[in-house]
């Protein structure tokens, strides 16, 4: 009952760039707040901190190999809000679903997939696309 | 002497084949006993899909709002007894290996409640291939397949389609090679291999083909096994190919199971590569959801067949290799594969870039390779798709990224620079076929687009498909 109240809290809860969450570092939501900060920040060695599996081999190239692609992250972020829309955590896993909103009102929908590694480091491991 | 009298008389000669000796139990009244996990919350992927006869359709354990580990497993009630003696497991057919079962165990029960110990474990293959099981023949009505662990690790179980086997006890004969619907471009000759069982002393196969030689076709009989034939020379058109079994006086003989049949055709051969917009994802018109010539399933792909056929008068496949939730990077790994199993194909229809713009992956608009910002872009990564077409032989054809509403609305202006890219990339790679536009067609048609607001739905997928039909030669 507890967990389901905090969680209609952070439905409501709306992050921009800006903000620095209370539990910075800690938990599930947490770690994709501050992955989507360093993400508009074009922070790329932060970023990797809150990734691993098929989350961090799909950007893999991207993260490694593009020089360009803080800059991109940094404009196509630019203006943008993320809003933690619903979150689900059980002990080791955990789904978080966001929301990014562009400057001109359009939005992004993404559940994210975490997991909390044996020295207790949650990550997102995975998107969900459809099968 | 019979084979060498058919090398001067038809144009087609012996080919060697291994054939068994089991029958696949029929599935009229197969039923599901048990299930421990299906996914059907935001899809169709129930456990029945792997026994209702549809090698397109597959059961898929929860991967939506759970993901329960292996073991998984399925338990049918074959509807009677039967003494069984082997099975076969098909993975999922549209490309991906989610699901696919690494190790297993099959059991076999009289009343579906005690199991004992299995009749069969091993270890399957990593890839997309039939596996047959065999194993000493036991009496029973339940079957029960456990999947004790997926080829990658994955928590999922899935599986296309379960065949139960029995001892071969009637006449039967089953066409082996080719595959019913087969399409073949390259080559004009068709090699047919069958199988036979239940045989008397003296009986052989006979083949024929476009009804024999008294319908402008051919008809050989073969006495030795393995049973094999070579048709030559076949023209651009459908060709049936009859198996009977016949007795040593070369009579048919009667009963259930003494005769198959595939269509095999010559004519032109397309892949559509993509995500879930290319497999038809959210296509709620099932009407137009197989073609006519019963080869392509799903999407805009069938429809562009039945449309491709009526206008060239000859046959052709759609062949739909769309896998959801993948990326131009993903399909930039899996084209050497797509091109090794559609040896045939000709031409590749692609589209990508609705997932990109959720990871998201820079256009690499106006860039090379050799650009600092130009790694792991779309344009890159189509780039090399185009590459491994082109350089397999293959004609690869572009389209423009879909129009996306609503909850991926912000994914547009990322498509608009994509789309930007593939006219940068029909340009440099001379390709002849003008994109069909799929996002001025969904931003001007939002109601073709399904209710989250990025799958077309059935209306949409026609439309697609009309619109590679007017871009296609």
């Amino acid at each position: 009952m507890k967990r389901r109240l905090l969680y209609s809290i952070l439905v409501s809860l709306l992050v921009n760039g800006n903000l620095v969450f209370a539990a910075e570092g800690v938990g599930p939501v947490s770690t994709v707040i501050q992955f989507y900060k360093a993400s508009k920040n074009g922070d790329i060695e932060t970023m990797k901190r809150f990734i691993s599996g098929s989350f961090y081999n799909r950007r893999k190239v991207l993260l490694e190999e593009n020089k360009e692609y803080p800059n991109f992250l940094r404009q196509h972020y630019q203006g943008t809000k993320i809003r933690v829309v619903n979150s689900n955590i059980t002990k080791d896993n955990a789904v978080v679903d966001i929301s990014i909103e562009f400057p001109d009102g359009s939005i992004d929908v993404n559940s994210l997939l975490l997991k909390k590694d044996a020295s207790g480091i949650w990550r997102i491991v995975d998107e969900k696309m459809s099968q | 002497m019979n084979k060498l009298w058919c090398l001067f008389t038809v144009p087609f000669f012996i080919l060697s084949v291994k054939y068994g000796y089991a029958q696949f139990i029929p599935k009229t009244n197969w039923s599901l006993k048990y299930v421990d996990s299906q996914e059907t919350s935001c899809g169709n992927w129930a456990a029945v899909n792997s026994f209702d006869g549809n090698t397109a359709t597959f059961w898929h354990t929860q991967w939506c709002t759970s993901n329960p580990p292996p073991p998984h497993e399925i338990q049918i009630n074959l509807g009677g007894m039967y003494n069984i003696s082997g099975f076969q497991y098909l993975p999922r057919g549209d490309g991906s290996a989610n699901g696919r079962i690494g190790q297993y165990e099959f059991y076999v029960s009289t009343d579906g409640r005690g199991w004992g110990t299995p009749v069969a474990t091993g270890t399957f293959a990593n890839d997309g291939t039939q596996k047959t099981v065999s194993f000493t023949s036991v009496s029973g009505q339940y079957v029960r397949l456990r999947a004790l662990s997926e080829v990658n690790g994955n928590p999922w179980t899935s599986m296309a389609e379960l065949n139960v086997l029995a001892p071969c006890i009637t006449p039967l004969a089953k066409i082996i090679q080719p595959q019913n619907n087969l399409l073949q471009t390259s080559s004009t000759s068709v090699s047919v291999n069958a199988s036979a069982c239940g045989l008397n002393s003296g009986w052989g196969v006979r083949f024929i083909l476009d009804g024999g030689p008294t319908n402008g076709g051919a008809q050989f009989d073969d006495y030795t096994s393995p049973f094999g034939v070579i048709f030559t020379n076949l023209a651009k058109s459908e060709h049936l190919i009859d198996v009977f079994i016949i007795d040593n006086s070369g009579n048919l003989v009667s009963g259930n199971g003494t005769h198959d049949r595939v269509k095999v055709g010559i004519g032109n051969y397309y892949v559509a590569v993509g995500d879930s917009i290319t497999d038809g994802f959210r296509d709620d018109i099932t009407s137009d959801g197989i073609s006519q010539d019963g080869r392509n399933i799903g999407g805009y792909e069938p429809i562009l067949n039945n449309l491709l056929t009526n206008r060239k008068v000859y046959p052709q496949t759609v062949v739909n290799k769309g896998i959801g939730g993948t990326t131009s990077s993903n399909g930039a790994s899996s084209i050497a594969s797509v091109l090794a199993s559609n040896p045939d194909a000709q031409y590749f229809l692609i589209e990508y870039g609705t997932n990109d713009a959720s990871i998201p992956v820079p256009s690499g608009l106006g860039l090379h390779s050799g650009d600092p910002g130009y790694p792991g872009t779309f344009k890159a990564n189509m780039q090399q798709i185009i590459t491994s077409i082109k350089n397999a032989g293959k004609l690869p054809y572009l389209a423009k990224v879909p129009y996306s509403t609503g909850q991926y609305s912000g994914r547009n202006s990322l498509y608009q620079t994509y789309n930007q890219v593939i006219d940068e990339l029909v340009s440099e790679n001379n390709i002849s076929v003008v994109p069909p536009d799929f996002y001025t067609y969904f931003q001007n048609n939002q109601t073709q687009l399904s209710s989250d607001g990025l799958h077309p739905n059935g209306i949409g997928y026609q439309g697609m498909a009309n619109l590679w039909f007017n871009a296609l030669p």
